[in-house]
């Protein structure tokens, strides 16, 4: 990686991190009233693992990067549903587990590293723009 | 020669290596197990001055911070890297105005 410039690549991989765990989250809630028959898996909500990048000048860190994807419970929880065309011949259908208030903590707290690293570019711009202006006079 | 524009370009590589790793910090603010890094530069240089010396370019010592990790192992403080952030661009407008400043006076001294 070039060493010129380096803080926004840097900080353009914490908004990648932070964008996939929007994704993330935004597809969970999208998908968190599916209903599956009781014969197969309910939707599995996604978890974005994150992992820092070691290396980068002077070894100070070369940002974060999404090193994988946890996902929820298969089983989800069972619901008794009679109406539903795909309930069982107990009534029940499988639904996701995903905790409402979970998800949207999540989001908010990814909308506001997403907000952090953002600060962070535009401070550097900044810098950048000052350094550019050296021995102008 | 006098050492102004050495110190000058030490401070401004400092303040960069700063800028970084506050960067990097930010990046990885939701990272579980990551311990946020901090740059001192400013003692080294100090010294170097102290000592009648023209310091070196690269004076920064990058250090973890000690701050309580939470659950997750993540010791970033968003407020603090902010803060931190802004202070470090200030001083390095500061930096590059004095930078400035001095090649004003060299052209002057060229040019009469």
């Amino acid at each position: 990686m070039s060493d010129l410039f380096s803080v926004f690549s840097v900080s353009g991989s914490g908004l990648d991190v932070y964008k996939s765990w929007l994704d993330a989250v935004s597809d969970n809630v999208a998908n968190a009233d599916n209903v599956s028959p009781t014969s197969g898996p309910a939707f599995q909500a996604r978890y974005i693992v994150a992992q820092d990048v070691p290396g980068g000048p002077e070894g100070v860190g070369d940002g974060a990067r999404v090193a994988g994807v946890a996902y929820g419970p298969a089983a989800g929880v069972e619901v008794y549903d009679p109406s539903n065309p795909m309930a069982d011949n107990k009534g029940m259908v499988r639904k996701p587990d995903i905790d409402m208030g979970e998800q949207i903590t999540g989001m908010m707290i990814a909308e506001r590293g997403y907000e952090a690293n953002l600060a962070v570019v535009s401070r550097a711009e900044t810098a950048y723009q000052a350094a550019l202006s050296i021995g102008k006079s | 020669m006098d050492p102004t524009l050495d110190i000058l370009h030490s401070a401004l590589n400092g303040l960069m290596t700063r800028q970084q790793v506050i960067a990097n910090n930010v990046a990885n603010a939701s990272t579980p197990g990551f311990t946020a890094s901090q740059v001192n530069f400013e003692s080294a240089l100090s010294a170097a001055i102290a000592d009648g010396q023209t310091p070196g370019l690269d004076t920064a010592v990058v250090t973890p911070t000690s701050d309580p990790a939470n659950q997750d192992g993540n010791n970033v403080d968003l407020g603090d890297q902010t803060m931190s952030l802004a202070d470090t661009e200030l001083r390095y407008q500061a930096v590059i105005g004095a930078v400035n400043a001095k090649f004003q006076v060299l052209r002057t001294a060229i040019e009469g």
